[in-house]
This record gives structure tokens, sequence and C-alpha cells, in this order.
């Protein structure tokens, strides 16, 4: 049984109230709040009908959480009962789910995914751009022409982003089109770019109701609408969860923290765990880590830290302290001082169970050379390369900022042979679950194609295996098929067809024939099951291979997804399914799970291969060696003038930065409505804002590594960026301290 | 004449108290109520009355069936017959008799012309163009994410309310509004959903449409009250056996209280516990207005159907509902068992295992029941290939069922469509690809989609199928076979045939489709019972579509047949039954719904309970437009409809289901519930959490009693 440590301890022995803890990267917080959890329940101060409920971020988490309570409950031969894991997302869905009549919502409602908010936005966007041509050119830089296709393509992209943060922070503040519509004729608002986010965010709406669809931020705001409605609804959820435990509490946001609070309210207990340190999802919404800062603040509640890590060994630790230290003391832009807080992470005890990794301060390198970005893969990937064989037994990772430079450095590890696992836009696990259905679909398009068959079965059996590969009896069956002559004879064999007929070879013959048999009946059920609308038959399929809980939520959204296409266009046939779910194999558009970030991804499993993610997708997890690429001055600025910003075009006039401002308009607009006060200049309050999650990024990335930590920079793309300066500090400092 | 020799006490006394006046039967589901009320009838033929002066009232058609099952057998004299009818029934019947009558005092535009009397789906149809009309130039429903179907069923819904339950359409909005519990801006909703209403109600009016519910509030409200259809009645009827009363509406009861005065006897069967088709307008309070008139009440008390230790389950299940502890036993635990497995996958496995089990041990197929709460595909698909694996028959009902997602459904139109090239559609090879593997026995995927491939062409925008015999390709030949070719080349003569004779209606066509083809031997309707009764369904559907819109004579100028088809396509006509279909007899493991296992009233020894983690098991449906409990007549104006009331319908709706379930089954429950959902989400329902109580107090029982 788990063990706390003296700092885990006050945690796990919390007995009722607030408590606020702040834990560092590597301190543990999941077996933490698992055995406060496990706690609770095995002193028996849960109920028949009651709950302890568990919020956190991703699905990932969710596992994670259930299986360790689980575990400490069987130990104890306990019911395994008594808690529930959700995201926000599920809490949300669960709350509506039971009263979608008070959202407004049909009880058979759907929730709108990436894609079909992106088909809706553009095409909201493309039409708006295309009615108001005068306010484009207007904006437009005198040195531009809109002639140029990518200054076209840079407005269709950016309209759409600025699109997509209003609809966001409209829907965070509670406000419909029709809210923001009426608020702008009494106060005789004119403005272009407000008028614009309205534009596209009413056309928006219409379009998901048109489909019956809600989107993940209209199913938070509809939650909390349910629960302030209904008195006698939200009295029974406070009795059924009368413990709140909320992990990743720095990602809160006010609509967040307005449930979690409406539930606890009766209790009284809410346990928030976090990392200021680790907000890195703010940007352009109202989450924010001075949610759970305030929150420790209170005069009720109990603060508590978890200091103490043993992810990463000294030397990385003392890095990542370094970075603390210097946002706090020496960065220039005095509002990002407060970037990043104290606590500072500490080692663990001498005599810890899991020490931390033994010290090498040779493991860190701040490669400060000027580099083009396509030279930065090509070290960086040549570095992995050199370094793989002899780590069998180690892990690694290459961090990138964004995903096309990660698409660029899956071509180049492609280019020089490294093996490698991406999981970039959406997991490489949601993208071989629907390539499965991929296959098998096109196989049921064209079943008498030989080739059709034979792929199927590979990506079946592949998807099966644990490490996706083949047995060589599996891959002397897939042979078997590819040369099948007559796919008939074998899938339905009329008397005196002989399965094997076209089989030459007769080793291990009876052990192939059984596989292929097996096959062919799990086949023929699917050939029947061809007659059944496509929904009912993508869930006939996932019945038959899937066990996982997520791989049977993605299939359900598969299904749904195909559903609705079939409803919009009676006239689809399998072929028209299959495209409909190639780009998601191909990665070009994301198809994320039931929630926004992908789920299940365990490091451990993808030794001896360069796992390629972003950041943002890297926060959780852990690697022996990490690469930290593009630390410059654009994916990380510092507030600078001199700096560039992703979010301030070419090719708008002055460089404004049009988001910032239409946001801010919004804020200002709505001020009195819902108390947000816009602060000062939009423009540069966006710039402190980015400047501020980019240093914790830094420090989410540095955190990441348990061994050895590499950064790099480059030029960027117009070959004028400079190192980030967090960069620069970090060189200097880590060299003084080698010294 | 198929009758017990012997009579319960119970029975004895019900027959005994029925002679003269008026009596009421109440009692569990099995407990031998109808069966007493079908020897009151011989009793009263026996007796002299003639049998057409008997009025059987019956809340919805299955419920006939026992009484229909009597008069057609051979024991039953010979001679007229009583009258077994709905309500609605009888009011389609007076209001057709009486339509001059009708058309004197009603808004009728067309008075010369005859009523035209519309099915649920036709009333879909109509509504569907008023309502799309006035969605399309307005901004209504904009608060709300829904599908325009849904709209129209919910807005019918809304009507027959207003009708059984006997309040002006023009209340619904204010009904609904002064009991919403959310936030104030949600009601113009309410509002726009009664003027979509009001309108439609117009269109009918315009064009001589009779709905259900314009029907019953006619009937109600007008012609009932006249001299002359009293009169009439009152000659018709002299003795009355109502059947199931708790499941009728409020307007239904006032018109047979209004009647009592005629009736020289009468027989009420109530089951206090029933009042399953409360989404329907049932309303059992009210029912229960006929208690004081009754001048018996026998209370049966014994279940004939269930075993004693299948109640006692039944009452463990209802105190885990409510909250109670439960008191269990070793009758409770022989009577049920309850598996819980992580996948829905494995559950539906375990089970078809269990019933394979079953009846190796000799178990009548027939004599077991699988229930779920709603039937899908994947469900119904993956039981039964999983049983006909362990070579067990099953059957299934799915009465709500779209015809346009049945496969033979679908090939019979897609036929339809390569026989009628004057209609200019589209046929897609896999289309004519799924036809033949439905179409054809023996026809499976590759080679229906090898030949498709083939034979479907298009000439001068006509699909044309070419001949079988046409194919030179040795190797095409020898894939598809001869005799698979052979039957293809038979069906595409049947088409071109049927292409140069006369054009004939789509029914027509249909019916001798199945007649002349389909159900032949070597093709997939020969003794296929499913596809049968599919098709039966399908051509009952177009008859009364194109009955209704040729004498409405809302239609002109277009094919009939043609717009059927696009209907059916775009979802509007569905061709659903609200009953099930008559193939009972077959020995075959049921596979249903558990309210339409319910409402066709046939026990079974077994019932495996499936999914019994999901809530919909407890929950109504949700329907943001309409709200069976407001639009009744229990609920007090300007009351709230508030959370604890949707508790205590919720266990109330399951403890009845359950309790209903567990009625009609004479040995042992299987339950069966998954953590996880198809749907890969957690599970967490009312039902779920009635059954962990069940499951921790029988293991401490169990665990007790090894100690």
């Amino acid at each position: 049984m788990f063990n706390p440590r003296p700092t885990q301890a006050p945690v796990v022995a919390y007995q009722a109230g607030k408590m606020g803890v702040s834990a560092v990267p590597g301190s543990g917080k999941t077996t933490t709040l698992s055995m406060l959890a496990f706690r609770l329940i095995a002193e028996g101060k849960i109920g028949e009908d009651q709950e302890i409920l568990i919020v956190t971020l991703v699905n990932s988490a969710v596992d994670n959480f259930n299986a360790r309570i689980q575990g400490m409950l069987h130990e104890a031969r306990l019911i395994p009962s008594g808690f529930r894991v959700r995201t926000l997302h599920g809490l949300a869905n669960d709350i509506v789910r039971q009263k979608p009549e008070l959202a407004g919502l049909d009880n058979q409602y759907m929730i709108a995914d990436e894609r079909i908010q992106t088909v809706l936005l553009q095409d909201a966007t493309r039409k708006w751009i295309r009615l108001h041509p005068e306010v484009i050119m207007a904006l437009t830089s005198e040195s531009h022409s809109l002639q140029n296709t990518n200054v076209r393509s840079g407005w269709q992209n950016l309209v759409q982003d600025i699109a997509v943060s209003f609809i966001r922070q409209a829907k965070d503040m509670g406000v419909s089109p029709e809210d923001v519509r009426i608020r702008m004729e009494e106060q005789g608002w004119q403005d272009q770019l407000l008028q614009m986010g309205l534009d596209i965010y009413t056309d928006y709406q219409q379009g998901l109701k048109y489909h019956g669809a809600v989107d993940f931020d209209d199913l938070i705001s509809k939650a909390l609408q349910v629960i302030s409605t209904d008195s006698g609804y939200l009295a029974e959820l406070q009795e059924r969860w009368p413990y709140i435990l909320e992990d990743e509490a720095q990602d809160s946001s006010r609509l967040q923290e307005d449930i979690l609070r409406k539930l606890s309210s009766r209790s009284g207990n809410w346990v928030r765990v976090g990392d200021p340190n680790q907000a890195i999802y703010e940007t352009f919404t109202t989450a924010s880590p001075e949610y759970l800062i305030r929150f420790m603040q209170q005069p009720d509640v109990v603060p508590q830290n978890l200091p103490e890590s043993s992810r990463s060994t000294a030397s990385i630790i003392h890095l990542a302290n370094d970075l603390i230290t210097w946002t706090n003391t020496a960065h220039p832009n005095p509002r990002l001082r407060s970037s990043l807080r104290k606590p500072y992470i500490q080692l663990t005890s001498q005599d810890d169970p899991h020490p931390n990794p033994e010290d090498n301060p040779g493991g860190i390198h701040l490669f400060d050379q000027k580099l083009a970005p396509e030279k930065e893969l090509s070290i960086v990937v040549n570095s992995v390369k050199k370094w793989l064989p002899d780590h069998g037994e180690d892990t690694v990772a290459l961090l990138v900022p964004s995903n096309p430079y990660g698409e660029q450095l899956v071509e180049e590890l492609k280019k020089q042979g490294v093996p490698y696992h991406e999981i970039l836009r959406s997991s490489a696990n949601t993208r071989t679950t629907v390539n499965l259905f991929v296959k098998i679909l096109e196989h049921l398009s064209k079943p008498e194609r030989q080739s059709t068959l034979a792929d199927m079965f590979e990506a079946v059996y592949r998807f099966k295996s644990p490490d996706h590969e083949l047995l060589p009896l599996e891959s002397d069956a897939a042979r078997y098929l590819r040369r099948l002559h007559n796919p008939e004879k074998y899938l339905w064999p009329k008397p005196g067809q002989e399965l094997l007929e076209e089989f030459q070879t007769k080793q291990d013959k009876a052990e192939l024939e059984e596989v292929l048999a097996d096959f062919r009946q799990t086949l023929q059920r699917w050939h029947q099951a061809s007659l059944l609308p496509i929904d009912q038959l993508i869930l006939v399929i996932a019945m038959d291979l899937f066990t996982e809980m997520t791989d049977l939520a993605l299939a359900y959204k598969v299904a749904q997804r195909l559903e609705w296409a079939a409803m919009d266009n009676p006239q689809y046939t399998l072929p028209d399914f299959v495209s409909m779910l190639k780009p998601i194999t191909g990665n070009k558009e994301s198809f994320s799970g039931f929630d926004m970030k992908d789920t299940g991804f365990d490091p451990s499993q993808y030794k001896g291969k360069a796992v390629v993610s972003t950041y943002h997708k890297a926060k959780g997890l852990e690697w022996d060696r990490v690469h930290l690429l593009s630390v410059n001055n654009f994916d990380f600025p510092s507030g600078d003038a001199g700096d560039f910003y992703v979010a301030e075009k070419y090719f708008v006039s002055s460089q404004r930065n049009l988001q910032a401002e239409t946001l801010a308009s919004l804020a200002s607009l709505m001020v009195n409505q819902a108390g947000f006060t816009p602060e000062g200049n939009p423009a540069a309050e966006a710039r402190l804002d980015i400047a501020a999650e980019r240093l914790r990024l830094l420090f989410v990335g540095i955190t990441r590594a348990k061994k050895e930590l590499i950064l790099t920079w480059n030029t960027g793309k117009r070959g004028n960026c400079q190192p980030a300066l967090a960069f620069l500090a970090l060189k200097n400092i880590h060299e003084q301290e080698q010294q | 004449m198929d009758l017990p020799f012997s009579l319960t006490r119970e029975q004895e006394a019900a027959l005994e108290s029925a002679q003269e006046g008026l009596v009421l039967l109440t009692g569990m589901a099995g407990s031998g109520k109808t069966t007493a009320a079908i020897h009151h009838l011989l009793n009263l033929i026996q007796g002299g009355v003639s049998a057409d002066q008997v009025l059987i009232l019956v809340p919805q058609r299955t419920l006939a069936e026992p009484y229909f099952t009597t008069v057609r057998s051979p024991g039953f004299p010979q001679g007229l017959l009583p009258t077994i009818v709905t309500i609605g029934g009888i009011a389609r019947r007076l209001i057709a008799l009486f339509w001059p009558l009708v058309t004197e005092a009603c808004d009728f535009s067309k008075k010369e012309n005859p009523p035209v009397f519309l099915t649920l789906e036709t009333a879909q149809y109509y509504l569907a163009e008023t309502a799309d009309q006035v969605i399309d130039s307005s901004s209504y429903f904009t608060s709300l994410r829904i599908r325009r179907n849904r709209i129209y069923s919910q807005v019918l819904d809304n009507l027959n309310k207003a009708a059984l339950v006997g309040f002006p359409l023009d209340q619904m909005a204010d009904r609904l509004t002064s009991a919403w519990n959310g936030e104030s801006g949600h009601t113009a909703i309410f509002y726009q959903a009664q003027d979509i209403a009001v309108k439609f109600r117009q269109y009918c009016y315009q064009n001589n449409l009779l709905d259900y519910s314009l029907q019953m509030e006619i009937f109600h409200t007008f012609l009932s009250k006249q001299a002359e259809v009293q009169q009439f009645l009152k000659d018709s009827y002299t003795h009355l056996i109502y059947e199931n009363l708790e499941e009728d509406a409020p307007a239904s009861h006032d018109l047979v209280e209004s009647w009592l005065p005629q009736f020289l006897t009468g027989m009420f069967i109530m089951d206090e516990n029933a009042g399953y088709r409360t989404f329907l307008g049932a309303d059992p309070v009210s029912a229960n207005r006929f208690i004081p008139f009754c001048r018996n009440k026998i209370q049966f008390q014994t279940s004939l159907q269930s075993s004693a230790r299948v109640q006692q389950f039944s009452k463990t299940l209802s105190d885990c509902i409510y909250r109670r502890t439960p008191e269990i036993n070793s009758q409770v635990t022989e009577a049920f068992s309850l598996e819980n497995f992580r996948l829905a996958p494995e559950s539906t496995e375990a089970a078809a295992i269990e019933i394979c089990r079953l009846v190796e041990s000799g178990v009548q197929p027939k004599d077991i029941a699988v229930l779920t709460p709603i039937l899908n595909d994947t469900t119904r698909f993956t039981l039964s290939t999983a049983l006909g694996n362990l070579g067990i028959r099953s059957r299934s009902y799915r009465p709500s069922r779209p015809l346009n997602a049945e496969p033979a459904a679908t090939c019979l139109l897609t036929l339809a469509r390569l026989a009628h090239p004057e209609w200019k559609l589209a046929v897609n090879t896999y289309e004519l690809r799924s036809a033949l593997m439905t179409a054809i026995e023996g026809m499976d995927m590759v080679r229906a989609g090898i030949l498709s491939d083939i034979v479907l062409h298009k000439k001068q925008d006509v699909y044309e199928l070419g001949s079988f015999d046409t194919i030179k390709d040795p190797f095409r030949l020898e894939q598809i076979t001869y005799a698979l070719g052979e039957r293809y080349e038979q069906l595409r003569a049947w088409i071109y045939t049927s292409r140069q004779s006369e054009p004939e209606v789509l029914d027509v066509f249909l019916s001798r489709l199945f007649g002349e083809v389909l159900s032949q031997p070597g093709f997939g309707f020969h003794l296929h019972y499913e596809n049968a009764a599919i098709c039966a369904r399908l051509i009952e559907s177009i008859q009364k579509f194109r009955r209704v819109v040729s004498v409405a004579g809302t239609f002109s100028g277009k094919d009939i047949s043609l717009e059927y088809v696009d209907m059916v396509n775009k979802g509007v006509l569905a061709a659903q039954y609200l009953e099930m279909d008559q193939d009972k007899d077959e020995n075959a493991v049921l596979i249903a719904p558990a309210y339409t296992f319910l409402m066709a009233n046939q026990p079974v020894s077994f019932q495996f309970w499936l999914d019994t983690g999901s809530s919909a098991w407890s929950e109504r449906l949700e329907q943001p437009l309409t709200h069976p409990y407001v639009l009744s007549r229990n609920w007090k104006a300007e009351e709230k409809w508030t959370h604890e009331n949707e508790l205590a319908v919720s266990q109330e709706t399951l403890n009845r289901l359950v309790a209903g379930l567990a009625a009609r089954c004479r040995q042992k429950i299987y339950l069966y519930s998954s953590g996880i959902s198809e749907q890969g989400q957690e599970q967490t329902s009312l039902f779920l959490r009635a059954l962990q109580r069940l499951n921790r107090h029988t293991y401490q029982y169990l665990e007790g009693n090894i100690v």
C-alpha cells in the first residue's frame, strides 16, 4: 500500500472543508488524491448512494484515477464503488443529460466535435468575408494586396481565429448572440470587428442548432444553467457528492469554478489541487491560475504544498527552479515577474522509496547556436539517432510548440530513418482506431478485391496485438489473402469450395486455417451487418473489436458523425463514408475523443522510438530524455518590443492584433452586464498574457525530463527570430553553476 | 373454446357479481381478470344476450387480442359478434356515420366531401408541410437544438394530449409555461409549438382532414353530446366490458362515464399498478372515477402467471428502487440472477450463453424473452446472431423503428425504383448490392457486389439492369455461380415485364413483387417471417397514404407513389406501428423493448433484462415541447414541475415497469448490467443504483448464510 511522504500526509489526512494544494511537477498528486479518496471511502464517510467526485482535465487522468482507487479498494477487500472520476466535460454532460430540457436541448442532443465546429466556422467565415469585402480591404496594410493568395488565405484564417476566440469568450461570459446584439443596439455601438464576431457567432449557433448539437463550451455553460435553475436537482447532486476533489485546478475557468462551488456549497468539502506554474490553456479564455491562487488565499481554505518531486535529476530540478527565480527577480518586464511562482521544486529525501534519478549535470544542454528551422530539425534528429541504439530501455521525446513544425519534424525523422511515434493533433490511438474503420469500410465497399481483404486483415490483427506487430502466422495469413484470386470462395464458400484451395504452403496449414476461419466468421457477420444503417454497422463492428472505453466512445462518435452525414445526404454510399473518415487517419484534421485532449498515452510503451509531441500535449507525461525545440522569441516571447507575435499579422495595417481588439471590445460591451472589466491597450495586454503563458509552457517542457534535457532554438520562418530571453538567461545561469 | 376448466375463487366471484349492474375487477397482470371477462362474455351470450349488444372497450388494440382470439375460435357461438374497439375507433366510426351532423357544426371547408381520417403517419406528413412553412419563414425554435422530425412528433403529441385530456388547444402553451421551472426565455417555444398546432388544425379544417386529435376532440366535445348519437349508442349496446381502463385517457373516461346509464351490466378491469401509456395520455387517476359506480369490487390477489418467488423478488426490487432496506431470503435469491460486466457486448454474449443453456435443458425458446429499455440494431443484431450461432431462433419487435432503416424495406423500394424509370430516381451499385443480398437467398455480399457492378448501367437517364445471360467473362460467371445468376435473371425479367405492363400503384406493385417473386423458394422473403411482416407493413403504409392523399385532394399533379418514396427517404414517413406483429406463435426467443413486451401482455417463463445500467429504464423521453404530466388533468395550474417531481416520477415509472415485467414472468429473471455503455460512457442510473443496493444486500445475506 502507498505510504505518503511527510509532505503528502496532511493532504491524505484531510477530513472536511476546503483545502487548496499547490503541487509541483512530479510530486505524485494523482497518487495523493487517490489515496485521499480511498481513505474517505474506507473510513465509511460515503453513504450508500453517495460518491466522491473527482474532476480532472483529461481522459487519461480519469483512467489513471480509476485504476488507482480501484486497486487500493481491491487490495483492502472493499467493493470498488463510492467514487466517480470525471473530466469537466464529462461531468457537464452527465449533468445536462439528465435535464436537457432545462438547457433547451432535446434528449438526443449530440456533442459537436472539432470537425463539425470547424466546418461550421469555415462556412460562416467565408460567407462573412464575401459579404464584407470593404471591411477586409480597409484593414489590410497598404503594402499588401488582396490579390495575393497568401494574404487572402491569411485573412480567412485570421477571421476564423478571431471568431473562435470571440465565440469561446462569449460563451465563457454566458452571453448569446442575441444578448450581444441587443447590447450593441442599446449602447449604439458601431464596431466592425465586434459586428464581425457577432455575425459569425450567430451563424455558427444556427448551424449547431440545425444539427441538434452543442459544442464543448456550450456544454459547460448549459450544465451551470441547469444547476442554477433547478434547485431540487442541485440538492440531489450535492447529496450524491459529499466530497469534491478537483485535479489540475490551475486550468479552472470561471464557469468550472462556479459549477464546482455550487456542487460543494452544501457540504463545503472541496479539495483543489493544481500547479499554477503549469497553467498553459488560458489564452483568450477565462481559465486562469488566479482562481486557484485566490482560492488558496481565502480564510476558510487550508493551504497545502506538495513541493517534493522524484521525477528529475537534481540538475534538471535546479534549472526549473532557476527559471522561477529568474522570472521573479530578473525578468525585464516587471509585469511578467509573477508568471511563475514559488514553491520551488524540492528533491525527495534520501530515504524516499522513490528517489530522484542519480544526478548528471552533463545531461543538460542549452544549444545556443543560431540555426535555421530545417537545420535545427536535422541536428536534433541526428542527435537522437545516435543516442537511441545505446538507450534501448530509455524513453525520449521531441517537443515542438506547434503542429506544423511537428509535422516537419516527422518528415525529418522519416528521412533519417529514425523510429518514431507522434502524438500531434489526434493521438496515434485515435488514428489507429479510425484507420481500422476505414480499412473495414473499404473492404465492405469492395469485398471482391483481395487487397481490401488483406489490408483489413492486417489492420484488425495489428490493432489486436499489443505492439501493433503481426505474428508470423498472421503475416502468412495476410499474404495468403493478398494472393487470393477468388475472395468470394474464401468469404462465402459454396458447397465443395475448399477454404485453402489456392494455398500452396503445407507448413502450419492447420493453424493458418484456424486463423482464417476465425476471421471469416467475424467478416460474415460484418457483411450481413452492412445492410444496417451506417451508424449501426459501425457499432456492430465496435462491439466485436473493442474492449476499451475510449475506443468504444470513439466508435460511438464515428457512428454519430456518419449517421449525421447520412441523414443530411441520403444518397451517401460506403465510399463517401470512407472519404469522410480518411482525413482523420492522415492527420489532416483533428478528431478528438469525448474530451478536447487525447487520452491514454503511456511514454513507457515507446522505448526505442522518438516520440513527437507538442509542449501542450506533453503535460502530465515524462521521458528520460527530452528535446525542447524552437525556444525562440516567436514561440516564447518575453513582452519585449522586438518580439514577434502569432496574433499580429503582417498583412494587417499597423500589424494590429485584431483578435485582442475584438475580444476587448466584447468585454467592454458586456462590462456592466457580466462584470468584465477590460484593462489598458488590448494588444499590449494580449502580448503580456502570451508571454506569461509561454514562460509556464517552457517550465512544463523542462519538467518533463527525467535525466537529460536539450534545448535548441531556430531563426523562424522569416529568418529573423532570436533566442528567447529565458533561454539566454538559463544558459547563463547554468554555465555559471557549472563553473 | 380454450378456457381453463376450473376457475379461481376470485373469477367465480367476479362472474357471480357481473350478472347485474357494474363490477370492478382489480389486480395485477396475470391474475386472471381477462379470463373472467371472457367467461362473462360467454355467459351473457349463453344467457340470451345478442353478441352485438356487447361493447368491449380496450385502450389499445393489442389488448383486444384475447377477445379476438375468443370470438374467432370455433367454439364461439355462430352469428353476430361483439364490438371490440378502442374509443378512438368508436369516434372514427361515428364521425363517418354522422358526418353531416359534424360538418353542420364544425368549421370544415368542404362540407359536401367525406371526412379523411389521418393515420399517425399521414398526420405527420401534413403537419410537416405546415410546420416547415412556418419554421422556414420565422425565427421559431431558435433557442432549441432539435431535428425537425422531432418537432413534428412533439407538436402532434401536444395535439393529442389536448384532445385526450380535454383542454382547448390554445391553452397548451399557458399550461406548459406555468409549470416551467427553468429560464423564462425558454417558454417562447411553447407558444411557437402551439402556433404550429393551431395552424395545422386550420389546415385540417380546410381540407376535411381528421387526425386522431381532431377525431377525439369532435367526438368528445360535440358529437357524443348529440341526441341522435346518444340514441344510436343506446340502441346499439347494453353490455360493457372495459379492459385495462387505467391505460385510457380522461376524455375516454368522460365518454364512458356518460354512457353508463345505458348499460345493463358492465365489467371494469383495472390493474392499479399499471398505467404504462402515461406518455400517450393514459391516466390511472382519472380511471378511479369508476370505482364508486361499481356495486361489487373483486380484488384478484394471486398471480396465475408469476411465481411466488418472482413476486417476492419484485417486491425486493421495489424496496431497492425506493431506497428502502430490502428483505432478502432464499426465495428471492432463486428468482433472479444479476451479473455485472464491464462492457455491453460481454453481457450480451453472457445472456446468449445462458439462454442456450436453458434451451438445452428443455425450455422452449418461445418461453424466453430478452428485454431492453431501447432496442437498437446493434443489440438486436449482436444478440440474434449470437443466438443463431448457438442454433437458437429469435424474433424481434421494434414497433417504433422507421421503415427506411429496415433492409427488407429498402430492398423493396430499390427494386421499385428500378421498375419505375419514369420516377427518374437514381440507383447506385451499393443499393442494388444490398437489394440483391436481401432479395435472393444465398446471395452474399461479394457476389452481389460483383454482379451489381456488371449489370447496373445508365442509359439515357434510365437505370438499366443487364441480363446475366450476356455476361461472357467465364471468370465472373464462375464467381457469381449459375445458381445465383439464374435467380437474378428471374428477378430482372420480372422487373422488365412490370416496366412494360400498365402502370400500377406502388402497393399493388409491391404485393405482386412479393407474391410472384420474393416469397418464392430461392428468394429472400421465402419463409422469412420478419421480412414478410415488414413487406406487409410497407404495403399497408402505402395504401393508407395513397387513400388519404388521393381522397383529401391536397395533392395534385405529382405521382403519389413517387411522393411516398420521397417522404420515406426524408424520414417524414416512417410506417411506424405501435402494435406488435402477429407471428407470436413462432417458437423463437423474443427480443423486444420492455414496454412493447408489457403492452403485448404475453407472459414468459424466463426474462433476460439487458442493459440494466441504462437510464432509459426510468427516465421519460425528454421532449422540450411537451410534457406528459403537466399536460394531464392531475396537474394543478400554476404549480411548478420540479426535480423532486421528476425523481418521483422516475422512481414510479421504473417501479411500475419492473413490477409489470415481473408480473409477466413465471420463473426467473436474469439481469445484466455493464459499467460502460455501448456509447463508451460510464453508466449512472436510478436502476443501476437500485441494483447495486440489491447486490450489496444479497451479498450480505449470502455471506451471512455461509457463516
